[in-house]
């Protein structure tokens, strides 16, 4: 994502919906595939999108440049699309608890999710499956992003330490992943 | 290094090219000389790299953009309707008939007028001042005391022995 004109953003504040729907085409690309890749659905992913540009809608007025308006947009959209995670991994729990306790709907295939994504996509889906939501922000702001770890560290408010720890045991699982599969086709 | 150390960087600091140049060498003739650390490193890379070098930037549908829209629109037209609810609340007041103002007028005169006086005001304080002087005065005069010190009233002896002359 490009960094956004100062002019542009003081525009935004004064009201001018225009300044703001101009920041929202060029920022939106970045929220959106970074919440798709935490939350993991297209549904969730929207609902992130829009959270994070009505959040900064709203303190727009209190962004004070003392920071660039990269670093602060990939924080709110980190941390909101992280909460969103969390929230939604326990009703997911919840829910699925409710699935096994209903024979009927264990038979239902997921048809939408397939109709939804390729098979690059799919596996990627699956990989990112594999890990947590902090650490699958981690792996999203180094791959997409292209971020440092000390960019990493400010945007999710971590520790630089934390960051490496994190990439480490993503990457680990996902070599277990990888060699399992390896494993089970060469059986 | 040890394997150990090695494989430590090459699955973090290596790949992802946060190590300081002469690390970065001590890391780059370990792999040329250890097959193992090769092998895993290759596997690093087909399992935990590769794979997101495909991620592409995505578009969100055009309905999210109007829900914010609707969103931020509905929130001004609410804050509007406040300042709304307050004028409304405060245009009956302005319609009340004249009497009402003219007695309200009167009261906050009257408050006005007793606040002012039992405000500890500094310009009371000279005229106090000056009116205590001035029945010091007055009483010396009628004690007959002609002996008066004060600076002001020397003109006014020098005037009244003028007149007397």
């Amino acid at each position: 994502m490009q960094e956004i004109e100062r002019e542009l953003i003081t525009q935004a504040r004064q009201g001018d919906m225009r300044a703001f729907r101009e920041i929202y085409q060029r920022a939106s690309g970045y929220v959106y595939t970074l919440a798709y890749r935490i939350v993991n659905t297209k549904h969730d992913a929207e609902e992130v999108t829009q959270d994070v540009f009505l959040k900064i809608h709203h303190s727009l007025g209190s962004f004070k440049f003392e920071a660039s308006f990269k670093t602060w947009l990939y924080r709110i959209a980190v941390n909101t699309a992280l909460n969103h995670a969390k929230k939604r991994s326990r009703v997911t729990t919840r829910e699925l608890e409710d699935i096994f306790e209903d024979p009927a709907t264990v038979t239902q295939p997921d048809a939408t999710k397939n109709i939804e994504v390729g098979e690059t996509e799919n596996q990627l889906k699956v990989l990112l499956d594999q890990l947590n939501p902090d650490q699958r922000a981690c792996i999203v702001l180094r791959e997409i992003e292209g971020l440092d770890y000390q960019g990493i560290a400010s945007s999710l408010g971590v520790n630089i330490n934390t960051v490496r720890s994190r990439l480490k045991r993503a990457r680990e699982t996902l070599m277990a992943l990888g060699q399992k599969e390896v494993a089970s086709h060469g059986m | 290094m040890e394997c150990k150390k090695v494989q430590d960087r090459l699955i973090n600091e290596y790949v992802d090219k946060e190590l300081c140049p002469e690390e970065n060498n001590e890391v780059k003739g370990h792999l040329a000389a250890c097959l193992d650390c090769r092998e895993f490193f290759e596997e690093v890379q087909r399992s935990a790299v590769i794979p997101f070098k495909e991620l592409v930037e995505m578009q969100p549908d055009g309905v999210v953009w109007q829900r914010i829209q609707e969103t931020i629109e509905t929130e001004r037209s609410r804050s509007w309707n406040g300042w709304r609810q307050l004028a409304d609340a405060l245009v009956p007041l302005l319609r009340m008939p004249q009497p009402v103002f003219r007695v309200a007028f009167v009261m906050v005169l009257i408050l006005g007028g007793v606040i002012f006086a039992k405000w500890p005001s500094s310009y009371a304080d000279p005229v106090y001042g000056y009116i205590s002087e001035q029945m010091a005065f007055m009483t010396e005069l009628q004690a007959g005391n002609t002996d008066l010190s004060n600076g002001d009233l020397k003109d006014y002896d020098a005037a009244f022995e003028e007149i007397g002359a």
